[in-house]
């Protein structure tokens, strides 16, 4: 179970959200020319929601993606390490923040999205 | 939810048959996850290698996502004279001893033509973006090769310690 969902806001009032009754959604299913805003809902007790603000119109768009790893074989360390990238980006760069699974800012660089 | 489930697994055989490697595997020279057939340490300059080891990401149960940015990295760095190499190819040729990289001349251990030495930092093997609703392999396979230089003194046998491999990837 992951930390978060993502919710994208369109201009136009309409929402997109991850964990959808519906059928569940991935990034690629979202509008990016239309997000205003994109949010990270918290899943577990004692997370922080997030939410970026998208400016659609200057050429702004959300980034998202959570990034996974196999477990080390014979460590035993860190099996389940997920982060959480989220931000928004435009043709000059990126802004984003990485977030583990308890809600700490690790990285914080575009450079960190490679 | 919409994440998939996704596995480090180990191809072998002619299909290939994809299993479950983040048990470990073994880098020897048989076509196998854990087999013990010995990579011979040179008795001269040189380096030897392994068979082929075929590594990649299996989705196990489907999502609605997407995957992207596979990267290898290893925990440590491997005891001086041994190392592991790697290159994303989409082609599967089951490992044998007629596709193992030829020997070198070189200490190094040297790397063999087409690969690059995996090392601690994240490298890419693939970074096409593909759809997590089919299960199976996402992505090219992480082809990998294992070799020792005439360097090494860390001495035989059929549990030589390597760094842990993992494989690293974006999801969306």
């Amino acid at each position: 179970m992951d930390a978060w969902t993502w919710v994208a806001h369109y201009a136009d009032g309409g929402t997109l959200e991850e964990l959808d009754p519906h059928g569940d959604h991935g990034f690629a299913d979202v509008d990016l020319e239309r997000v205003c805003g994109f949010e990270l809902r918290p899943i577990g007790a004692g997370l922080p929601a997030v939410y970026v603000m998208i400016d659609a119109a200057a050429g702004e768009r959300p980034v998202f993606f959570r990034r996974r790893a196999t477990s080390w074989l014979l460590a035993g360390g860190d099996p389940s390490t997920v982060f959480t990238c989220v931000g928004r980006r435009d043709g000059h760069g990126a802004t984003c923040v990485f977030l583990d699974e308890t809600g700490r800012v690790l990285l914080a660089d575009e450079g960190a999205m490679d | 939810m919409a994440a998939a489930v996704v596995q480090l697994q180990v191809a072998t055989g002619s299909g290939p048959t994809l299993s479950n490697g983040e048990s470990g595997f073994k880098y020897n020279r048989e076509d196998t996850i854990s087999g013990t057939t010995a990579v011979p340490i040179p008795t001269a300059t040189g380096t030897n290698y392994s068979w082929l080891k075929w590594l990649a990401l299996v989705v196990t149960t489907l999502g609605t996502t997407t995957m992207s940015n596979r990267r290898i990295q290893l925990s440590a760095t491997e005891t001086s004279g041994l190392a592991i190499f790697f290159q994303g190819n989409a082609t599967y040729a089951q490992a044998s001893s007629g596709n193992l990289p030829a020997a070198s001349g070189s200490n190094g251990p040297a790397t063999p033509a087409g690969f690059t030495r995996a090392t601690t930092s994240l490298q890419v093997y693939d970074n096409t973006s593909t759809s997590t609703g089919s299960t199976g392999r996402n992505g090219t396979y992480c082809e990998t090769v294992f070799g020792v230089d005439f360097t090494y003194a860390g001495g035989a046998g059929s549990a030589v310690a390597l760094p842990d491999v993992r494989l690293v990837y974006d999801e969306a």
